[in-house]
């Protein structure tokens, strides 16, 4: 294997970061299924309120959104506009 | 008096014509098959006693007060997987038992179970399939 | 630049090791890491044991057929348990790898990808745990629906395996039909891409968990409303499906790194490719969420329609609606793993 430069090294490390970033997608996946299931609920109990319940559900959704994509930005920017390789 | 006796004796008899049945098949198709006989016997007999050692330990744990319940379920089910430990290491270790045959044993009971319980009923099935 | 040479260093001393010891070495890391699937069913059987004490002290009359349905549930919740031994206990007493031809790197970090695959057992462990818990609830409080619950109950469990099944052909592949070991490429690659492929499949604990709670509460429904039980049925396997979705990524991204592995045959510095492949594996772990999530939902789902039948169609909207929101997150990292495997943007920056 050729020797490893300083650049390649930081490169390297950025794509496992980049990897282990998205595993902040976890939580909306399992908060965002929750408010699902509480829809399916609600809807359950009273069909007539559908459309605020579907409203209310996919805001909620929305919000929990974020984290998952502070994670998604994080790993676009380590891969796409690496900040890191200039300081070397 | 045990509530789980007539279940008991259910999933044994099907385990061992199913045993048979596998038995015969790995006979036929198989060259070298007694080594997978043993270990699909063997298989089936440990399988067979865990499933004994579950059900005494499920009819226990219903008497007992819910959280104790679970530690002591929890307590016999490594147990349980201990003796599964047990036997496939002496299946591999030992040259004549085929550890595959001893994996198919094993599993053979929890074939057993969906295939008698839970895909046994035909008109459940058409109904639930009947208009799409 | 010498202080960056340290990986290249412990690379090189790895790789002093003869085949058989580096093989053996991180077999046993693998045998150790499949084993954690092991507290799946041990939590799972717990669950049920806990729920069967509290429906027998409430009304032990009925206890003989809520016993018969916790211990078809039980005997079910194992396998998981049970397929990780045996994926252990091979690394250690017969292993396969130290006979294959092919790099000895790569054949050692098979190992542990196929320890890693074998960790998502417990999910399904712990799913099917809850699902023989409420058969055996659904089963005391309404005996004469106990045959119906506990089908769809067993129904639901099955469907929750798949998962498990999935890592295990992941693990089997790995350790006896090794497709990376005898490819043309760099060793530390493909080595990283076996551990990636493991890494992709722990999404699997997701929809384990999930399918098994759609079980549960399938079994739930159809205790309190059997005639419910045919849109009950349709909405768990549904919604189940759905939360396998994730679980089919991370198989998809195991199997394109197992067989058609983009990296090996690019230009570029190896260990940017290697991190790449393990950035890829790293990325599907995001699978559990949507897969826990989803089948939350479906479970949810299943439970609304088994109350009110009439008003499935309204039910399984939101349901699936919910349900594709969810999906998001997981639709990212399946877009990060895609883009690092076959649009590596880094190889240009060096």
């Amino acid at each position: 294997m050729e020797p490893i430069t300083g650049r390649a090294l930081i490169l390297a490390c950025s794509a496992i970061g980049a990897g282990l970033a998205m595993i902040a997608g976890i939580g909306p996946g399992i908060g965002q299924g929750f408010a699902a299931g509480k829809g399916a609920e609600g809807v359950g109990r009273q069909p007539e309120a559908q459309g605020d319940i579907i409203r209310t559900m996919l805001l909620g959704a929305a919000v929990a959104e974020t984290t998952g994509i502070y994670g998604l930005i994080v790993a676009l920017i380590l891969l796409f506009a690496n900040p890191l390789i200039n300081l070397l | 008096m045990s509530e789980t006796t007539d279940l008991k004796i259910n999933v044994y008899k099907y385990t061992i014509i199913l045993a048979c049945v596998a038995a015969g098949f790995l006979v036929f198709f198989i060259e070298d098959y007694v080594p997978l006989i043993y270990g699909l016997i063997f298989g089936t007999l440990i399988a067979t006693l865990n499933f004994t050692l579950l059900a005494n330990t499920i009819e226990r744990a219903a008497r007992m007060a819910p959280e104790k319940a679970k530690a002591y379920a929890t307590s016999r089910y490594f147990i349980r997987y201990t003796i599964y430990g047990v036997v496939l290491y002496i299946s591999i270790k030992a040259d004549y038992i085929n550890v595959i045959g001893t994996i198919i044993g094993l599993l053979l009971i929890k074939v057993v179970i969906l295939i008698r319980y839970a895909f046994n009923d035909k008109t459940y099935y058409k109904k639930i399939f009947r208009k799409k | 630049m010498e202080y960056t040479d340290f990986f290249t260093a412990f690379i090189n001393w790895l790789l002093s090791f003869d085949k058989k010891a580096l093989i053996l070495a991180f077999s046993a890391i693998g045998a150790g890491l499949a084993m954690i699937a092991g507290i799946g069913p041990g939590v799972g059987q717990g669950y049920a044991a806990g729920i069967g004490a509290e429906v027998t002290g409430d009304n032990p009359k009925e206890s003989k057929q809520s016993i018969m349905v916790m211990l078809l549930g039980a005997g079910i919740a194992e396998t998981s348990g049970i397929l990780s031994l045996v994926i252990a206990l091979i690394l250690l007493f017969g292993n396969p790898l130290i006979n294959l031809d092919g790099d000895k790197l790569v054949l050692a970090a098979s190992a542990i990808g196929a320890g890693l695959s074998m960790i998502a057992g417990i999910g399904p462990g712990i799913g099917q745990g809850y699902a023989a818990g409420k058969g055996c609830e659904a089963s005391s409080k309404n005996p004469e629906a106990s045959k119906s619950s506990m089908l769809v109950m067993l129904l639901g469990s099955a469907v929750a395996q798949t998962s498990g099944i999935f890592s295990l052909v992941i693990a089997l592949l790995l350790m006896y039909a090794n497709p990376l070991a005898t490819i043309e490429g760099h060793q530390l690659i493909l080595a990283a891409s076996a551990i990636a492929a493991g890494l992709a499949m722990i999404a699997g604990v997701g929809p384990g968990v999930g399918q098994g709670y759609a079980a549960g509460k399938a079994a739930e429904a159809v205790g309190i409303n059997p005639e419910s039980s045919r849109g009950a049925t349709l909405v768990m396997l549904l919604g189940s499906a759905i939360a396998q979705t994730s679980g089919v990524f991370s198989l998809v991204i195991a199997l394109l790194l197992m067989y058609a592995n983009p990296l090996v045959t690019l230009e570029g510095a190896t260990i940017i490719l290697a991190a790449s492949a393990l950035g890829a594996g790293f990325a599907m772990i995001s699978g559990i969420g949507p897969g826990l999530g989803q089948g939350y939902a479906a479970g949810k789902g299943t439970e609304a329609v088994g109350l009110r039948p009439r008003l499935q169609a309204e039910v399984v909207k939101t349901m699936i609606l919910g349900q594709a929101v969810a999906q998001t997150t997981g639709i990212y990292g399946l877009i990060i793993a895609l883009v690092l495997l076959f649009a590596n943007p880094l190889l240009q920056l060096l």
